[in-house]
């Protein structure tokens, strides 16, 4: 019997070599992909299985367990997989596009908050690394767009990239950062400060920012009250006192400045 | 390490409500009897809003929290709306001295003793069921350039004359009061709602009540009022006073009561207990194996197996109280293939077997995305065959076997045969188009 020309190939190894991950993998699924490597679209319960580990007024730290988020990813690109050159296919070809999908996935957030030109910070470990925190807190709720700012430091010098910065219910809130944290701030939201005063049992007193800086001062402007109400303030009277110590004439603009409070920033520093 | 924001002083909006004639013109290069041809046409449009009432979503935030209590007696509440030109939206209709508008939003706050509340009653129906001679403006009704219908629901204040008077800012304080806030969202919790951190803040010009020697709490609320309908009575404000009642339209309210508690950042940021995520183990168990499971994040689950049997397993979640070590990508075909099994409990480790499952549901839930991905396995079957295929070929025709020799020589005959009926189709081509150029 004559012999084929092309013979059936039954070793695998090294068939898909030449293959690139680039060529045509599905964009819709590398979306997915990366949205599973930040826990997109895991049920609260499969996060923290027993609430007790979240108890009120509690912050917890975790790492990101590498190896179950590419458990999840793998179930994602498992769909289909039954013969063997799917094995040697996937083997071949996946880890490339995990590698990418987990370098890239800072996008997703830089997508959801508008920030697409913005330049990522640097990534260490080619993306392997992720950690972040679960806070249960009423700071959550009532101080809406609440910042964090996370360190790989404990003196704040090299900033971590936000991977994921999000409310998960009313009082809980996850945030997944790019490397391991070892310092994380919590930042008032500028939008919602307040205006507020020094009230001494003699008067009622506001020290004056630094125009240029944003910094106090030592002038102060005294905050008067309408004589017909005993607690609203004589705005006007109040404009015209910041004027005259300010030099300048005030708008809504200086009312803001001088009048809001400092914003706070509360630290979380890790111990070795 | 502080905070970062802009201050802007007005935001108006592009477009203001009313009617609007749009003019269209077009020119072209078409000629008629010398003269360019050119159309013409107008549009009457009339650009609305809704006026009587703010929706859920305009609202970002306030200040203090809804339902606080903290010591709130020296400081002024405000509302930050999501959008920069809400508060010149409802602007006057005279001009500041810069020929400005000024905002018509104010943010009244009354404490408990001042009874005011809000009612909600239908947009056709708002000067209906009043307070006796009760001052309602002409202008509270839906007018043509609202986008109000009468069948909506929209909230209303009636408050005491005397008390309008008292608390009303002027017009010259309504500048002063709302202003734009343009922050960062670099590093804030993402909020779908947010497109830009530009928001806009009406703050109250009055301090709430501080509790009196006998009571713990002062219960406040805090109305958004609109004055565009009551600019008569802003400017002379003891005119007011006359009035028994004033109704108003409360586009927002919120309460909150101070107390001799602070509630702020710092106090909840100091309460707050830092930890890193496991379950503390119950103090009974004492086997350290066990107590080692647990404080890696493990957290013992009911299974029910494939046969129907049930057993307890060991489940953690991708949030580990400390670094795991990194493995290679393994592939797998089924999840029970990540069973782990812990000799020393004898249960099994269910955690990455989940997850893998999980992703699996996941994917199904995206079927055409499935789609894809097995097409693009497809293609690349494809090419890996025809790349086998030919890397064969090639190795049989630079050998030197019989079987080589054989394929050369066919291949010379197929490529020979090729060129000749090449050659006849040219010909023939040239034969017919000398026929078609001769007739």
């Amino acid at each position: 019997m004559r012999k084929a020309w092309i013979q059936q190939q039954t070793d695998k190894t090294d068939y898909f070599q030449f293959l690139k991950q680039e060529d045509g993998f599905p964009k819709k699924i590398e979306q997915l992909l990366m949205e599973a490597s930040l826990l997109y679209h895991v049920p609260f319960s499969y996060l923290v299985p027993d609430l007790d580990m979240l108890p009120e007024e509690s912050v917890q730290f975790f790492s990101v367990d590498y190896n179950w988020v590419l458990a999840y990813m793998d179930g994602i690109c498992s769909v289909g997989r039954n013969a063997g050159i799917d094995y040697s296919h996937d083997t071949e070809l996946l880890k490339q596009i995990y590698q990418k999908v987990l370098m890239g996935n800072g996008e997703i957030r830089k997508k959801l908050q508008h920030l697409e030109k913005q330049e990522d910070l640097s990534k260490s470990d080619n993306g392997k690394y992720a950690s972040g925190f679960l806070l249960h807190s009423v700071l959550v709720e009532d101080f809406r767009g609440i910042e964090f700012r996370a360190y790989g430091d404990s003196e704040g010098k090299n900033q971590l990239q936000p991977l994921r910065i999000e409310k998960l219910g009313t009082q809980i809130l996850l945030g997944i950062f790019s490397g391991r944290i070892c310092r994380l701030e919590f930042v008032q939201p500028p939008e919602g400060l307040h205006y507020g005063f020094i009230h001494t049992n003699i008067e009622r007193y506001k020290t004056l920012r630094n125009v240029e800086t944003g910094e106090l001062g030592k002038k102060q402007v005294p905050i008067t009250m309408r004589e017909k109400d005993s607690r609203t303030l004589n705005i006007e009277s109040l404009a015209k006192d910041m004027g005259t110590l300010l030099n300048r004439n005030v708008t809504s603009v200086d009312m803001g400045l001088q009048m809001i409070q400092n914003a706070l920033t509360g630290v979380f520093v890790m111990e070795e | 390490m502080g905070a970062e924001v802009k201050f802007y002083q007005y935001s108006s909006p592009g477009w203001k409500n009313g009617r609007y004639q749009l003019e269209i013109r077009q020119s072209t290069n078409i000629s008629d009897h010398g003269n360019q041809v050119s159309y013409t046409g107008t549009m009457n449009m009339i650009m609305t809003r809704k006026r009587l009432s703010l929706s859920q979503e305009d609202i970002y935030s306030v200040y203090p929290p809804a339902g606080s209590a903290g010591m709130y007696e020296n400081c002024l509440p405000h509302i930050v709306l999501s959008r920069d030109t809400i508060p010149w939206e409802y602007c006057l209709s005279s001009k500041d001295e810069n020929g400005k508008d000024i905002p018509g939003l104010a943010l009244f706050v009354f404490s408990q003793d001042e009874n005011i509340k809000p009612h909600t009653v239908l947009k056709g129906e708002i000067a209906q069921n009043c307070m006796e001679q009760e001052f309602i403006s002409p202008l509270i009704h839906i007018q043509e350039q609202d986008g109000d219908k009468a069948e909506e629901e929209c909230q209303i204040i009636d408050i005491p004359g005397e008390l309008f008077e008292r608390i009303c800012p002027s017009i010259r304080e309504l500048s002063l009061l709302s202003h734009v806030r343009e922050v960062r969202l670099d590093d804030k919790v993402t909020d779908p709602s947010i497109e830009n951190g530009i928001f806009s803040c009406v703050t109250a010009n009055r301090c709430p009540r501080e509790p009196g020697k006998d009571e713990t709490l002062v219960e406040h609320i805090a109305c958004l009022v609109s004055l565009k309908e009551y600019e008569d009575l802003v400017k002379n404000r003891e005119k007011a006073g006359k009035y028994p009642w004033i109704r108003l339209i409360c586009l927002h309210s919120f309460t909150f009561s101070v107390g001799k508690r602070a509630y702020d950042f710092v106090g909840i940021m100091k309460e707050l207990k830092p930890d890193v995520l496991a379950r503390e183990p119950d103090q009974r168990i004492l086997d350290q194996r066990l107590q080692s499971i647990l404080y890696r994040g493990y957290y013992p689950m009911n299974h029910k197996l494939r046969d129907g049997s049930r057993t307890v397993s060991w489940y953690r979640g991708p949030l580990l109280p400390y670094e795991e070590i990194p493995q290679e990508p393994h592939y797998h075909v089924y999840a029970d293939e990540q069973y782990c099994l812990d000799p020393d409990s004898g249960m099994l480790d269910v955690s990455y077997a989940c997850g893998w499952e999980l992703g699996r549901m996941f994917a199904m839930e995206n079927l055409q995305s499935c789609s894809e991905l097995l097409e693009w396995r497809y293609q690349n079957y494809k090419k890996a065959a025809r790349q086998e295929q030919q890397k064969q070929l090639l190795e049989h025709l630079t050998g030197s076997s019989d079987d080589s020799q054989n394929l050369k020589q066919i291949l010379v005959q197929i490529c020979e045969e090729s060129v000749e009926s090449m050659k006849v189709y040219q010909e023939e081509k040239h034969e017919k188009s000398m026929d078609t150029t001769t007739n």
